[in-house]
């Protein structure tokens, strides 16, 4: 496996693509908003174009931020749309450099790790077979159904640990645990499914910087 | 209001448009409340609507009356540095208690609600940290803890809705009950509320009104705070820093007067009985040698009087010259009635004076006046037995000092005991009746 190079220049207007993280997948240029596909051996621009629209958030790309005593910095951004509006997801990294994702919904807010593999169980249940309240151990928890839906991405920007495509959609379901703990099945239209699991975050405890 | 100091003014404001209801037409301001409104309630006739399906009609609710509150929909205010919009209201009654819930939306911090009663103001949030189940049967006091602090149970009651408009997070209507149950940390209140369909927990934070009123801009008619509020912190800034400043004075009096009573009562020089006829007519004791001028002199005396009185007239003596005077009266009456033995005065009594100068002092001890029983005028016989003692050091103001700082030590706890009984008073109460 080759390891990436420290920066990379944009295909389609030559300027420095400054990676925050080793493990980029997928970045948007910040001068000429070209999507570039980042590879094991070198780069290929995808050729299309990410606009989000701006709109009113407490996180924004490349403006730290802490929580709980520690750092955060947003690297990533995605917007889906499901069938009450719209939702962010940003990408970040902790002070240790891990990636991350903080999901975020009008005033809902909620960290989330992507499970691995290995991390998971061999089974895991079919979205149909997912019911609004049902309830469902996983992961030696029990956890209840909450939220079944699907999204499609609107829009991107920054650096994404995926490639992610405008218009993809796909469907998930929150399952509520104690604590505020919270498991994201997502299922992919080409039948994989992935999983991420966290916990709800009170926005009024996350203190934004002014570094980026 | 402002305890972050962060920029999360959405960059653009509420987006404000209107819709016509669809009970009786009247035009209705909706405040840009998010994708999550589930109802439009109408102020005029209490129509209420679906935003999410063309604003159909879900009920109508013709009698409901418009609550009191110093708030309404339209208004923005900032809260912990984070500006809000008054999107909706509901009006809720229980147990002859009114309140008003204002829905609040942030387009950086979502949802929640400005809770006003009696004028007293909370910041209301969903909190995901929920308590065991258990709550819905504590006692009121019990503690309960939701994994990041303990509450005490305050109260559990049956609320009704009684006013809906504007939009609102969910479908409430006018008559919908729902079971609460409150559990405090002050300034925080965590609560319950069962319905037939769910349950949800919100966590209220008390806010100072006035703080609150100049965030929103609030004008008109304001009622100041009646009665405690359960979520409210007890503040006495100045009768804390009272206690506090007296409390080391306290502890100081308090030592002194001790160390005083215990080692100020000074060397005994003399020692001396008179009888009945010394007293009588007057009798000089025998010299005292007093070596420690300017200092206290205290005379210990000890009558055996029994349900009488007596004033002696007591002269110091120099060389048979009188250099100082004084009276001391003694009475001590004692019995028994229905509720057993009592007794009141003192058959004993101590008298303070000061010699200019060392050498040797004589008393002259006299009866003057005294009578016996309830009425009698006759002098009673008694004896007089007598100490002095020199270099004796008086607690006296110690005693009151310790007295005052005592009391002020006490005021601060005292006031937020008091404090504390207020806020818990209608609740247990309450739980007395039941």
């Amino acid at each position: 496996m080759t390891s990436q190079p420290a920066s990379y220049n944009c295909p389609n207007c030559g300027a420095e693509l400054p990676l925050r993280f080793r493990h980029a997948k997928m970045a948007v240029c910040e001068h000429c908003d070209a999507t570039i596909f980042l590879e094991d051996d070198g780069m290929r621009l995808a050729g299309t174009r990410s606009v989000l629209a701006e709109m009113p958030s407490l996180i924004r790309l490349g403006q730290a931020f802490s929580y709980d005593s520690r750092d955060y910095l947003p690297v990533g951004h995605l917007r889906y749309r499901y069938t009450l509006g719209r939702w962010d997801e940003w990408w970040i990294l902790d002070q240790d450099g891990n990636g991350l994702w903080l999901s975020v919904d009008e005033g809902d807010f909620v960290f989330e790790k992507p499970l691995q593999w290995d991390q998971l169980p061999t089974r895991l249940p079919a979205f149909r077979q997912l019911q609004l309240d049902q309830s469902v151990r996983l992961l030696e928890q029990d956890w209840t159904v909450t939220e079944r839906d699907q999204g499609r991405c609107e829009g991107f920007r920054g650096q994404l640990p995926a490639r992610v495509a405008e218009g993809e959609h796909f469907f998930y379901a929150h399952l509520s645990g104690p604590d505020a703990s919270l498991l994201t099945l997502e299922y992919a239209r080409d039948g994989t499914v992935s999983a991420s699991r966290g916990y709800w975050v009170d926005p009024f405890e996350i203190r934004i910087g002014t570094g980026t | 209001m402002s305890t972050q100091h962060q920029d999360t003014r959405p960059e653009t404001t509420a987006r404000v448009r209107s819709v016509q209801c669809r009970g009786c037409g009247a035009p209705l301001t909706l405040h840009g409340g998010g994708h999550r409104i589930l109802s439009l309630s109408c102020a005029y006739c209490g129509t209420v609507m679906d935003p999410r399906h063309d604003y159909a009609v879900l009920a109508k609710f013709s009698t409901q009356q418009a609550p009191f509150s110093p708030f309404e929909p339209g208004m923005q205010g900032e809260i912990h540095g984070v500006l809000f919009t008054i999107i909706g209201m509901v009006g809720w009654e229980a147990q002859g208690d009114v309140w008003v819930d204002l829905q609040l939306y942030s387009e950086t911090h979502g949802y929640a609600w400005l809770s006003y009663e009696r004028g007293h103001v909370c910041f209301v949030r969903k909190t995901r940290h929920l308590p065991n189940a258990l709550v819905w049967n504590l006692a009121p006091k019990q503690s309960v803890t939701d994994g990041l602090r303990t509450y005490r149970l305050y109260e559990r009651y049956m609320a009704t809705i009684n006013y809906v408009a504007g939009e609102l997070t969910w479908v409430a209507a006018v008559g919908n009950r729902v079971q609460i149950v409150e559990a405090i940390a002050p300034p925080l209140l965590l609560s319950g509320e069962r319905s037939s369909t769910e349950t949800e927990y919100h966590l209220s934070e008390y806010l100072d009104p006035a703080a609150v009123y100049r965030a929103f801009q609030v004008s008109g008619q304001i009622w100041p705070r009646a009665g405690v509020h359960a979520a409210q912190p007890y503040h006495g800034p100045f009768k804390d820093a009272l206690s506090k400043a007296a409390f080391p004075f306290a502890i100081l009096s308090g030592v002194l007067a001790a160390a005083l009573w215990l080692f100020g009562s000074g060397v005994q020089i003399h020692q001396e009985t008179f009888l009945p006829g010394d007293l009588q007519t007057g009798r000089h004791s025998a010299e005292i040698e007093i070596t420690r001028p300017n200092r206290l002199v205290a005379l210990e005396m000890e009558t055996n009087l029994d349900n009488a009185w007596v004033d002696f007239d007591i002269d110091v003596l120099k060389d048979n010259e009188e250099i100082f005077s004084m009276g001391k009266a003694f009475s001590f009456y004692e019995g028994r009635d229905d509720e057993g033995y009592w007794s009141e005065g003192s058959r004993s009594a101590r008298a303070l004076f000061k010699v200019p100068e060392p050498g040797r002092y004589r008393l002259n001890i006299q009866l003057a006046d005294g009578g016996t029983g309830e009425t009698g005028t006759t002098p009673p016989e008694t004896t007089l037995e007598l100490s002095v003692r020199q270099g004796y050091i008086s607690s006296y103001y110690f005693v009151i000092l310790l007295i005052i700082t005592g009391i002020a030590t006490l005021i601060g706890p005292g006031a937020r005991i008091a404090f504390e009984r207020r806020r818990w008073k209608a609740v247990l109460d309450d739980d007395d009746d039941d």
